[in-house]
């Protein structure tokens, strides 16, 4: 009988014990559990088995006291604790609930057994509270706290150890293929070049408040009296280049195209040709690092790749990373840009 | 069940685990163990789990995850000891600004066997049917009234040593 009482299912039969409920044999069979699993005499439902009563004797004492509630029966003195009980636990017809009132207005003992029934129901305390909720919390991309420091000092590195040191060009742009496309020609030549004078030819753009405007027609002559006024007033322009099917719009027209316009007279479209010429391209950067990001990438199970180049004196230099979706690049100007400046 | 919906049950009913695995266990790492793994076992079946019944799977599994929780503490009668030491203190600070009522009321909770005080917990804390609270038990229902019954009369007991009497 063993094989049928045992640890998991012994509370069972010890209610129906308590109930009265188990037939003669699963009777003895759960004495003999208990017999054979002194233990769990200790627990405090069984406790009373142990000194004071054999446990021949134990369910015939708890049967004596076990009633089963009635709850059409008449309320009296043995059996109103079950009527209480039900009232507080709200299961009491309205008949009853009003039976019950009676009883209870009879007698101030009864009075205070209620109150104290009534007493009996627990609420929680709200303020213990499971203070880690997020950690339980499923199918939110949480960033290790490793693995996100790793990728940050990776990108410090890099960001620091690169120098940057021309403020003319714009910091930050995606270095990939690109097309360049001038809006407006701002100057398409120089046509003549007096002591104190200059013309020159701007196909669309004229001068108005010091600011130059997109003019209709395509032939203006523009007299700069002062070169170097010119030169400042030149000194930048916006153009729209596309990056990778993107439009983009920048400012160029940088030092390097004013000391070609002072010295060379040189055609500004050559100027701009040269500059995009010295644009870098993505194929022409290569990653120092190999192993290092094919370490991270395999390790996070992540495509980490970092591409850097030098600047020539006719090349741009910069490097690119991308950890994931991530991309980060930055361009440094030619080393000829740079002695301009 | 998705993720989304098993996310909003940890925001409705993690608190509520850990107060019923904390009142079996009276250790708070005991207890967040208890909340832990039945969240780690609701999300591996998930996919199994109707939003409907989240909260009857949860307590469920909080209430076998407790069971094993207070047998393996039994089992290490050293644990045990010293465990129950720190808890009684704890809850004794933890209490100590409540009024009268409730810290008795907590005494005599503490002093039922665990089955009646899951019981009466789920009754109490969460307001389950018999019925439902059968379920999560495994008991019968009128298992579940028996233990019911004989909780609030040790509760009622053990306030009228004290004098709580209006």
């Amino acid at each position: 009988m063993s094989l049928l009482i045992n640890i998991e299912n012994y509370e069972a039969f010890y209610l129906d014990f308590l109930e009265g409920n188990l037939n003669e044999v699963e009777n003895r069979a759960f004495l003999t559990f208990l017999e054979e699993n002194p233990d769990l005499i200790q627990d405090e439902n069984l406790m009373s088995f142990s000194s004071e009563n054999s446990l021949e004797s134990l369910d015939n004492n708890f049967i004596k006291n076990l009633k089963v509630f009635d709850k059409t029966e008449t309320i009296t003195a043995e059996n109103y604790e079950n009527f209480m009980i039900a009232s507080v636990e709200n299961q009491l017809a309205a008949t009853k609930q009003t039976e019950l009132k009676d009883f209870i207005t009879k007698d101030k003992k009864f009075q205070a057994e209620f109150i104290l029934y009534k007493k009996t129901i627990l609420s929680p305390d709200e303020t213990i509270i499971y203070s880690e909720k997020n950690k339980l919390k499923r199918g939110i991309v949480i960033p290790l706290y490793g693995k996100f420091i790793s990728i940050a000092a990776v990108l410090a590195i890099i960001f620091f150890a690169i120098p940057t040191n021309n403020p003319n060009l714009s910091s930050g742009e995606l270095v990939a293929s690109r097309k360049i496309k001038i809006e407006y020609p701002i100057i398409k030549r120089i046509i003549s070049d007096k002591k104190n004078s200059k013309s020159i030819f701007g196909p669309t753009i004229s001068k108005k408040n010091g600011v130059y405007h997109k003019l209709e027609t395509s032939e203006i002559q523009h007299n700069l009296e002062d070169n170097s006024l010119a030169l400042i007033e030149l000194k930048v322009r916006k153009v729209t280049i596309e990056i990778d099917s993107r439009k983009k719009e920048i400012e160029v027209f940088p030092s390097d195209f004013a000391a070609n316009f002072k010295n060379n007279k040189k055609s500004v479209y050559n100027t701009i040709e040269e500059q995009e010429s010295s644009y870098l391209a993505f194929s022409e950067m290569k990653n120092p690092a190999k192993i290092v990001t094919n370490g991270v990438s395999e390790k996070f199970k992540t495509k980490v790749d970092l591409r850097t180049a030098k600047a020539s004196n006719k090349k741009q230099g910069g490097f690119f990373i991308k950890i994931g979706k991530f991309e980060l690049s930055r361009k440094t100007a030619p080393q000829d840009a740079l002695a301009v400046n | 069940m998705n993720a989304k919906e098993y996310n909003i049950a940890v925001e409705l009913y993690a608190d509520n685990i850990y107060r019923f695995a904390l009142k079996h266990l009276k250790n708070e790492a005991l207890a967040k163990d208890v909340v832990q793994e039945t969240f780690m076992k609701v999300w591996i079946k998930h996919e199994e789990v109707e939003q409907e019944k989240i909260k009857s799977y949860l307590f469920t599994t909080a209430y076998h995850a407790i069971i094993d929780s207070v047998k393996k503490e039994k089992r290490s009668a050293d644990f045990d000891l010293v465990d129950k030491t720190q808890a009684s203190d704890t809850f004794a600070d933890a209490e100590s600004n409540n009024n009268e009522l409730k810290v008795i009321l907590d005494q005599a909770l503490n002093r039922l066997p665990e089955i009646q005080k899951s019981v009466v917990l789920l009754r109490d804390y969460e307001g389950y049917s018999y019925e439902e609270i059968a379920e999560i038990t495994s008991l019968t229902e009128s298992q579940v009234k028996v233990y019911i019954f004989r909780a609030r009369q040790s509760l009622k007991i053990h306030l009228k040593e004290h004098s709580l009497v209006a």
